[in-house]
């Protein structure tokens, strides 16, 4: 009877764990860059630590946008800001989220930043809809990338061309109007694979900030012949908001925190297309020679209304909002605009060679390759006579451009099966030249130039098996200075140092059972150069700043009592927590913790999943206090841009049913369900807050044809 | 699945996405009390205060200045010439050179100043709409 109980369990056990495998059939894999990769052991060989955010997750979190699931990485610091999730703030073991700029974000191992060396903005952030998963590293093994290795990697992965025919239709719907429809179809004839994925969305945003987004990407892989496959990716996107860049005051925030954005005429409008093309040839049974081929173009106009809080006579103001009697408790909007008007160009070829072989007993994995990429910008900036005005006056001209070269050699040693050593080098060579046409109104002659050169050295090493291991490693962080900061306006080479640190790691992972898995991280990192916004005359720049120390702890655990106790359903229990102390040493604020570097951040997530369809999510992210300026002042100025950020967190729900004959799902989500209010950012000119409840309900309809025959 | 169920689901769906899509904006409040809007006036511009969040802005009040500012402060003082992003009454060579876009000259020198057509268009420490209309600067 007992033995009968048993077998239906796992029976039904067996039965859910095939049903949910089939939901998300794997389609064999095609060529593309991965900083970590999909095998089992994965994580084991690359030199430190890392994550991976899977498919399955992104499923079955139903993420707002990527924020959402980048936050779940130990270690990361993922900033939600405006709705639709059209920018992107990641932080790095407690370096500044500000635009991503300090960490290397790829998508499909293409570099994402606007200007990856002279201007590493991440204005345009990937759309989640277009992911499959996303990897981070953050060890020694990100010396492979670059030019950024300070904070650490992050791989976004896009869909993958499906081997027989795939279509999908997904629509979602919910509060602030928000509305997304979209499209997907992929199919196989012959070698040839394909996908396509369009979508559009549109919403009023949280604070009035409505926004629209269309994003159209393509995916085509091929075998070239019996050894080698090529991939090529299209895509064009396509977004626009009222996105000011003035927040609340402090006491807009305590009495109307959910008040309309105060520069409801401010507009930011983005368009991207991008290409690339990926060769690998497998030569032997040992080498791999892989080489990419990419450029994109960007190109930005924001347009932001003039304002001052210090007004002056015979200024004329449009409207005064906040409290006149208050210190620095009034904006003072004027009848006039700053346009910006930016456009960006990149291209660029990295080609790499894997090679395997033997030397006595010890079995090597050379990886080595080399990049050459080029980049440059255009900028106007122009005076609008109304606060609407796409046109204006030009005030500024001056473009920059940059050459780059980069080589990188690693060899991952494997002494014993156990036994992995990786050490590696990466060379960063960079020129920048600038050049000023035009600036206050009057038309000028000035250029110049900067070079930078980084070697950047790095070591792993792994011992233990893929149920138990211990890794360490080490590794020195470069990122070039802006050109904009590098090449002053005048054509004079401001001699600001690369930015430079070491980071050490010491960590062990742990999987005793298919339901019990762990990891921690210690890490220590010391900059020797941090670059910080310095306000000097109004102006905000970078300057070298000096010595910062990182230091702290990530954990991760997951345990999945529904296979322990072979429940017949998915239950599993993700926790992940992150202690990071970085600190400026030396100086006015010695011991002082960075802007935006909070000392905890926390998530948890428990997810269901059943056989017959129904599944559900409870997640928690916690973010610990945080301070906006180096001095860490606690009292607000009145303005909202200086004080604490007090800690905040979310609950996040989401349900979902899948009729797996038809093929349609139909789920139910709740961001910020107890509907905190709270400051997520008091840049960049005061008090900006996270989302407020949004409810969502979405139906999606997946279709797979049979597999065809080769 | 049968189609009336697929149907169903559709139209649950829907209806769903329709009743949330509901929750919006829309409750806005008109403006926000103590805060202020310029306003036309026949003698120039005023300014109108925001009375409460349902009603919206006040009257237009013709006699005041700025809000926030008291009475009519003195011109900013200036040394040499400004040459960019240059304020009303600043010494200037060009009118790119003035944010207020007019480079004009009086007997004081060229000054930025802005276009006008009667005396409320101008400062309250210029005062005046000159006869090339534009505001005197003093």
């Amino acid at each position: 009877m007992i033995a009968r109980a048993r077998a239906r369990g796992l029976l039904v056990a067996t039965a859910t764990v095939a049903s949910v495998a089939s939901a998300r059939a794997e389609d064999a894999p095609v060529v593309e860059v991965r900083v970590i990769g999909d095998r089992a052991e994965a994580l084991q060989r690359i030199p430190g630590s890392g994550a991976i955010v899977s498919e399955k997750e992104i499923e079955r979190t139903q993420p707002y946008d990527a924020a959402e699931m980048l936050r779940r990485v130990p270690g990361v610091v993922a900033r939600q800001e405006e709705g639709g999730g059209q920018r992107l703030d990641i932080g790095i073991r407690g370096l500044d989220p500000g635009r991503s700029r300090r960490v290397l974000v790829l998508e499909d191992g293409v570099p994402v930043a606007i200007n990856p060396y002279a201007e590493p903005d991440l204005y345009y952030a990937p759309p989640i809809e277009r992911m499959r998963g996303i990897e981070v590293v953050k060890g020694s093994g990100s010396i492979l990338f670059g030019p950024q290795t300070i904070g650490g990697v992050v791989n976004f992965l896009t869909l993958r061309p499906p081997d027989r025919q795939r279509a999908a239709i997904d629509v979602l719907g919910g509060d602030y109007a928000y509305a997304r429809v979209l499209g997907m179809y992929g199919d196989r004839v012959g070698p040839v694979r394909w996908v396509v994925q369009a979508f559009h969305k549109k919403g009023d945003g949280f604070r009035d900030e409505a926004f629209t987004a269309t994003d159209v990407f393509g995916k085509v892989a091929w075998d070239t012949s019996d050894t080698g496959q090529l991939t090529l990716k299209l895509g064009v996107h396509d977004d626009g908001s009222r996105s000011g860049d003035v927040g609340l005051t402090q006491a807009m925030f305590e009495t109307t925190p959910r008040r309309a954005t105060i520069k409801g005429d401010d507009r930011l409008t983005l368009r991207r297309y991008e290409v690339s093309l990926l060769h690998e040839e497998r030569v032997g049974n040992d080498t791999k020679i892989k080489t990419m081929v990419y450029a994109y173009t960007t190109s930005r106009l924001w347009r932001r209304q003039d304002y001052t809080r210090t007004p002056i006579s015979g200024q004329r103001y449009d409207r005064v909002v906040g409290d006149i009697d208050l210190p620095n408790g009034a904006i003072f909007l004027a009848r006039t605009n700053t346009i910006l008007d930016r456009t960006y160009e990149v291209a660029g070829v990295e080609p790499r060679v894997e090679h395997r072989f033997s030397t006595l007993s010890v079995r090597h994995t050379v990886e080595a390759g080399g990049r050459i990429l080029g980049e440059s910008a255009v900028y106007q900036q122009r005076q609008g006579e109304t606060p609407t005005s796409d046109a204006g006056a030009l005030q500024l001209a001056e473009s920059h451009r940059t050459y780059a070269f980069a080589a990188f050699v690693q060899d991952r040693m494997a002494f014993l099966p156990t036994l992995l050593a990786t050490p590696g080098l990466r060379l960063e060579h960079a020129a920048m030249r600038r050049e000023v046409g035009r600036q206050g109104g009057v038309d000028v002659v000035s250029s110049g130039g900067s070079r930078t050169t980084g070697v950047i050295p790095g070591v792993g090493l792994t011992v233990g098996t893929r149920r138990l291991h211990g890794f360490g490693g080490l590794h020195v962080g470069f990122a070039p200075p802006r050109v904009t900061s590098a090449v002053n306006p005048k054509g004079f080479d401001q001699a600001l140092s690369p930015e430079k640190n070491i980071q050490y790691e010491i960590g062990a992972r742990a999987a005793p059972e298919k339901w019990l898995k762990a990891e921690t991280t210690l890490y220590l990192t010391n900059f020797q150069n941090q670059l910080i916004a310095s306000t000097d005359a109004g102006q905000t720049l970078l300057v070298n700043g000096g010595r910062t120390r990182h230091y702290g702890v990530e954990a991760q655990s997951t345990f999945e009592p529904g296979k322990l106790l072979r429940l017949g359903f998915a239950l599993d229990l993700v926790a992940r927590y992150n202690f990071s102390r970085a600190v400026f040493v030396g100086g006015d604020t010695d011991g002082m913790l960075l802007p935006y570097a909070p000392l905890h951040t926390a998530t948890t997530a428990l997810d269901f999943e059943h056989a017959t369809g129904f599944g559900a999510q409870v997640a928690v992210a916690y973010t610990g206090r945080q301070f906006a300026d180096p001095r860490n002042t606690v009292p607000d100025d009145g303005s909202g841009r200086v004080g604490e950020i007090p800690a905040f967190a979310n609950l996040d729900l989401t349900a979902r049913y899948r009729h797996k004959p038809s093929g349609v799902t139909v789920r139910l989500l709740v961001k910020n369900a107890p509907d905190n209010l709270y400051i997520v950012s008091r840049r960049p000119e005061g008090i900006f807050t996270g989302g407020f409840r949004e409810i969502m309900v979405g139906l999606r309809w997946d279709w797979t044809g049979k597999a065809k025959d080769e | 699945m049968k189609a009336t169920s697929a149907g169903a689901i559709a139209a649950v769906v829907a209806l769903g996405i329709s009743v949330v899509g509901a929750c919006s904006n829309a409750d806005r409040p008109a403006c926000h009390p103590g805060e202020y809007v310029a306003c036309p006036c026949s003698t120039g511009e005023g300014w109108a205060k925001c009375v409460s969040a349902s009603f919206g802005y006040g009257t237009c009040d013709c006699s005041a200045g700025t809000p926030g500012l008291d009475g009519c402060a003195p011109p900013p003082s200036f040394a040499g010439v400004c040459t960019a992003n240059c304020p009303f009454g600043a010494p200037c060579e060009k009118s790119a050179s003035c944010v207020t876009g007019t480079c004009a000259t009086f007997s004081n020198g060229s000054r930025c100043t802005l276009p006008c057509a009667v005396d409320g268009d101008c400062p309250c420490y210029s005062g005046k709409c000159g006869g090339q209309k534009v505001c005197k600067v003093q």
